[in-house]
């Protein structure tokens, strides 16, 4: 369901209950509505009050620490592509192919995480987005460099790449 | 968040509106403010279920800093 049905739902019980308090009181003889009654009502409230209080603050600072690690997961990559993108092209003009079956892999991995409806975090390691990763690291093995700087930069582009798997 | 964690969560705000109902004077005032009351704890429960779920939704993870890699690749 999607959280604004769910936070619908919250806001019909809870204004919901209001009212139920509202016409219970109507409905209560006088003696049930002293000020001793009244008491305990406002100290059992109170007790809930602070429960909740609690739990929601947790839930929230929770809730946005797991965002921020995303939000923060995607910056990463999005570095590490272009490391990896740069270590190719330092590499030299043989790479062509390898750095477009790159751009291919990360488009078709931009639309599938952020595709507008039905994504969820499971799609990050779906097996056709790890298939596409995969062959490009297939091409990127099978380059044969021709000396010590081009052995380097093969290792890094590697490393970089294992690292965005 | 878990549909049980959820349902309990519920079931003490709705007590305690119970409370607060059972509380008070039958007028406008009381009824706006619990109005009011009653939105802002469910907008909280709403942002909870909307972080949870961050590549969709009003509130989304952005997808510009890998769209701007995207750009700088360019074959």
């Amino acid at each position: 369901m999607s959280p604004l049905g769910i936070g619908s739902i919250v806001f019909v019980c809870v204004f919901g209950s209001a009212m139920l308090g509202c016409y219970l009181r109507t409905l209560l003889a006088d003696h049930h509505l002293t000020d001793d009654s009244m008491r305990v009502v406002t100290m059992s409230t109170g007790l809930l009050t602070t429960l909740v209080a609690m739990v929601l603050g947790l839930l929230i600072s929770s809730a946005k620490t797991s965002f921020d690690r995303i939000t923060d997961e995607v910056m990463q990559t999005a570095s590490k592509v272009v490391l990896l993108d740069r270590a190719l092209v330092s590499y030299g003009p043989e790479t062509t192919e390898t750095r477009e079956l790159l751009h291919r892999a990360i488009a078709s991995a931009i639309d599938m995480i952020f595709a507008e409806k039905g994504s969820r975090l499971a799609t990050l390691t779906a097996p056709e987005r790890l298939a596409g990763m995969e062959q490009f690291q297939a091409k990127l093995r099978d380059l044969a460099p021709r000396n010590d700087a081009q052995r380097a930069f093969q290792s890094r582009a590697l490393a970089f790449s294992d690292e965005l798997v | 968040m878990l549909p049980l964690f959820l349902a309990v969560l519920v079931l003490w705000l709705a007590i305690i509106f119970v409370g607060l109902g059972v509380h008070t004077a039958n007028n406008s005032i009381v009824l706006v403010t619990l109005f009011a009351a009653a939105l802002s704890v469910s907008g909280a429960v709403f942002l909870i279920e909307e972080l949870d779920h961050s590549l969709d939704g009003l509130i989304q993870v952005s997808s510009a800093p890998l769209r701007n890699a995207l750009t700088q690749l360019g074959p």
